[in-house]
């Protein structure tokens, strides 16, 4: 009774789950991911494999076309009004803008989990305080300000991540503030409290192990935030200046030839397009990975 | 005429999950008579719930169900969604086990009243709310009319409880299925809640099932006793002649395990030794297979 | 509910008074803003000069509270560039910022939700996919590029549009679903993720097994207990992204607003004029989040009315 049973429902057509098991990723995320290391890569060995210089100028060959529109092999995507070549300077910027998103993005976490792990141990008045200013800044005009600062202190690289700087560490405090209460209130930190173990000793076996994924999860978003930030600065005049080259800067001088020269805006903003959605998608990826609610959800 | 509102034939159901297909029912056969109350009782993981959830086809998209389910002439099973949201609430209602987070938060009573009525008829606002006050008087709701305009969170747990009755009524079921009704109360409350369910039955000669864990509860509001473990019913029968004669070994562990008034405090208490069947690994048999302590014995 | 509009109130002033101060110390923070408004080949007599004919030169705490109070009746000193008092430009640009504001997030809220719904109740399937990469493309595209290729393609190639300026209701176009592309994006996984979360939740298990229409269990029950997630976390967010990518769409567009203002105001260095632009766009993103506190009080009944004094279950309850 019971094998005819169980043949009649193994027959039976299985509903089709909609879940995948957690650990194993989509094209898009593999896509995504590979196309990051290769910006990186790029970023990295600008100066190697760039086939031109990002400032050699020659009236002669300005706004030349890309390839597929009549251009030349030699300028694959084209010149630019100074007649340098495109590619190279996208090169070049890759390598500005994933330096300038590496490093804010390394200062602000650290900074800013620091502090929030203070935060949450401590709690009183540091605390209240601490949370105020994070509500409070956030809310402020962020590209403004930053532009502001900018103005005032000149514009150059290190300017610009000062600025990105200032407003980035607020998240992190924030998520890692509420990691640390978490984590505090459940029953086996109580517990280690109670067995005597030193509160260095609980932060670095228990809080920071918690803490950590969500924290690498973040600091991707931010970065995509960050790069899409230091572009927006440096289209407006208050970021990366000449002889340096930013994406955001080309499509800025890109914008005075949009009738004539699409390329010199399209081709800057599609590398970063896919750059910051590259890192999006990576961002998500790793948050499926690490955060156990999801995996079950995901296995529904 | 068989005299039985509801006729279950041969229920099975089974939900895929990421290690594979989970019998929670294996062959389940009962009926229910007009007017009658029946216990359906098994312990966490017994598949009491997922029974119940089945017969009113309530089960996420996971899960397969087969058997028959004869209700009013019709095979519940082979009914498609539109039919069968005629069927909820109509002629099958069905009160779950946690009152808390059963209503909707942000709508009144009264509004709520007027979806479940409306959603099997048309009726006036004027209609429903009268309607809505009747029903809630019908539960014990002292002053529904104020009740109809206040939100969940401005009653208490018995008290919305109650309001779920009342809407389960609305449209006038001739079943009603009651998932562990009472297990989230307090006990004083219990008895209340129960003690409406019966007249309820006396009063509109409605059909229940009540689905519980607690013994005490079946002898003291049901007519016949369906005990489930394992996914499999084991015994079934009148109250009164399973409570004092048990057929099957589990049910008699159940009913020595329970504890009485009169229990020395040096006397070791009856535990039952065995644990949820892995559910992954169907046994064939009897599904209390090993610490099946008869010799041998008849089940259905 | 008042406690709490007031709390959001108190809050609300507090930000538009540290915008003030942050901008006042970066301004002073490497001497008076007088060098800063002048050329670099200024003599230091020029820009004593200067501090003094514009009041830089008095004790800080005097000109901070100026300042404060002064931004209470909208007098924000004169414009150094323009010649005319600053807080009177400003002014005379925000309807423009505010019509184009307004109707994007009109845009954002009108395509957002019924994707969002559409994403959540199709969940897993080509639709969800669908949905959430278009939004996951739409947070991920800069402003001020969008821009360009609306431009490119609906006025340069196409010539259907105007490439910028203001006037017509065709200018209005373009500006508009460029401000909005970010919004919906991340709106739409907002509404995704908070309806996903009510359709998991035991009332609307409940509303199933009473029949209840499923038109009615979408937009009536669930829709508007996610509405309460969406609006805390809209509220903060996009009127963040509000801020920067006004000034983006406003400069690619040449629309003249505040956004654009701000720009030129720091282009010419003009401080009191920058200062006055800045903290009206602070007002603006401190004035959006409040609407927003008071629609989510009247939302969630909870907040509305104080749940009933707990009762012991013995007294008051029928048992």
């Amino acid at each position: 009774m019971m094998s005819a049973l169980t043949a009649r429902i193994s027959r039976q057509k299985q509903p089709k789950p909609t879940w995948r098991p957690p650990g194993a990723s989509t094209i898009g995320q593999k896509l995504a991911a590979g196309f990051l290391l290769l910006v990186v890569f790029v970023a990295i060995f600008a100066q190697q494999i760039a086939p031109h210089d990002p400032n050699g100028q020659s009236l002669a060959r300005r706004l030349q076309p890309p390839i597929w529109e009549g251009g030349t092999l030699e300028f694959i995507l084209g010149t630019d009004e100074l007649g340098r070549d495109v590619l190279t300077r996208i090169m070049y910027g890759a390598q500005t803008s994933i330096s300038i998103g590496i490093v804010v993005v390394l200062i602000t976490m650290v900074v800013g989990t620091t502090l929030g792990i203070i935060a949450g141990y401590v709690r009183g008045r540091f605390d209240t305080v601490l949370m105020w200013i994070c509500d409070v800044v956030l809310s402020l005009p962020g590209l403004l300000l930053s532009a502001v600062l900018v103005f005032v202190l000149g514009a150059s690289a290190t300017t610009v991540i000062i600025a990105l700087s200032i407003e980035g560490w607020l998240v992190y405090c924030r998520m890692a503030r509420g990691m640390v209460l978490t984590v505090r209130s459940t029953a086996y930190i109580d517990a280690t409290r109670t067995i005597g173990t030193p509160p260095i000793r609980v932060l670095v076996r228990h809080v920071l192990p918690n803490i950590a994924p969500p924290i690498v999860t973040l600091a991707t978003l931010e970065f995509a935030r960050v790069v899409l930030a230091e572009a927006a600065l440096s289209f407006l005049g208050f970021g990366i200046q000449p002889p340096l080259v930013s994406w955001g800067l080309m499509i800025n001088s890109g914008g005075d030839y949009l009738t004539i020269a699409w390329w010199l805006i399209t081709l800057p903003g599609l590398v970063l397009t896919i750059t910051v959605l590259s890192a999006n998608v990576v961002s998500d990826w790793l948050r499926q990975l690490t955060d156990p609610l999801a995996q079950a959800v995901s296995a529904r | 005429m068989s005299g039985n509102i509801l006729e279950v034939r041969s229920l099975a159901t089974s939900f895929a999950t990421a290690r594979g297909p989970v019998l929670a029912v294996r062959d389940v056969s009962f009926d229910i008579g007009v007017g009658e109350i029946v216990g359906l009782v098994g312990e966490s993981g017994s598949g009491k719930t997922a029974t119940a959830q089945s017969v009113m086809q309530l089960l996420p998209s996971h899960a397969t169900v087969t058997g028959s389910i004869q209700f009013g002439g019709r095979d519940l099973a082979a009914l498609d969604r539109q039919q069968l949201r005629g069927v909820r609430g109509r002629e099958i209602s069905m009160i779950f086990q946690d009152p808390m987070t059963s209503l909707n938060p942000v709508l009144t009573i009264g509004t709520q009243f007027l979806d479940v009525l409306r959603a099997h008829g048309t009726v006036t606002r004027a209609a429903a709310r009268s309607r809505g006050v009747e029903l809630l008087g019908l539960v014990g709701i002292p002053e529904p009319a104020l009740r109809m305009q206040q939100y969940p969170h401005q009653m208490s747990g018995g008290m919305r409880q109650r309001a779920l009755i009342a809407l389960a009524l609305a449209n006038e079921p001739r079943l009603l299925i009651a998932d562990e009704p009472t297990t989230a109360l307090d006990v004083t409350v219990q008895a209340g809640i129960l003690r409406l369910l019966v007249e309820l039955r006396d009063r509109i000669g409605m059909s229940i099932l009540l689905v519980t864990h607690d013994l005490g509860v079946v002898s003291e509001t049901c007519d016949r006793v369906l005990v489930m473990y394992g996914g499999r019913l084991v015994e079934a029968g009148i109250v009164r002649s399973v409570l004092r004669a048990p057929r099957h070994p589990y049910t008699a562990a159940l009913l020595s395990s329970s504890i009485p008034v009169d229990v020395a405090r040096s006397e070791r208490l009856v535990t039952i030794d065995s644990s949820a069947d892995d559910l992954h690994n169907p046994f064939v048999g009897c599904a209390f297979n090993p610490p099946c302590s008869a010799e041998e014995h008849t089940h259905d | 509910m008042f406690r709490f509009i007031a709390r959001r109130l108190l809050f609300a002033v507090l930000v538009i008074v540290a915008v003030q101060v942050i901008v006042f110390a970066i301004t002073h923070a490497l001497g008076s803003p007088a060098r800063l408004m002048l050329p670099a080949t200024a003599s230091a007599e020029q820009v004593a000069l200067l501090d003094s004919q514009l009041g830089y030169d008095r004790p800080w705490w005097e000109q901070l509270v100026e300042l404060l109070l002064g931004s209470i009746v909208g007098d924000f000193g004169t414009s150094y560039w323009q010649n005319v008092p600053a807080g009177g430009v400003v002014f005379s640009r925000l309807p423009a910022t505010l019509a184009l504001v307004g109707l994007s997030m009109a845009l954002a809220i009108a395509v957002s939700v019924p994707l969002g719904v559409l994403a959540a109740m199709r969940r897993g399937t080509t639709w969800d996919k669908t949905i959430v990469t278009i939004s996951l493309v739409g947070v991920s595209m800069p402003a001020f590029w969008i821009g360009y290729l609306l431009i490119i393609l609906f006025s340069v190639q196409l010539g259907w549009l105007p490439t910028s300026g203001y006037g017509t209701p065709a200018h209005y176009v373009l500006p508009v679903i460029t401000l909005a592309a970010l919004p919906i994006g991340r709106l739409t996984q907002i509404v995704r993720s908070s309806m996903l979360g009510e359709v998991g939740q035991q009332y609307m298990l409940v509303g199933s097994s009473l029949g209840l229409k499923p038109v009615t269990r979408i937009y009536k029950h669930a829709l508007k207990n996610a509405s309460i997630p969406i609006l805390t976390m809209t509220g903060w967010e996009i009127s963040r992204l509000i801020s920067g990518f006004t000034v983006l769409v406003e400069v690619v567009f040449s629309w003249p607003g505040i956004g654009q203002l701000a720009v030129q105001a720091i282009e010419h260095r003009d401080v009191p004029l920058l200062v006055a632009s800045v903290t009206v766009v602070a007002g603006l993103i401190v004035v959006l989040n409040l609407l927003l506190d008071v629609a989510y009080s009247l939302l969630d009944p909870r907040i509305r009315t104080a749940p009933t004094a707990r009762r012991t279950s013995k007294e008051k309850e029928p048992a």
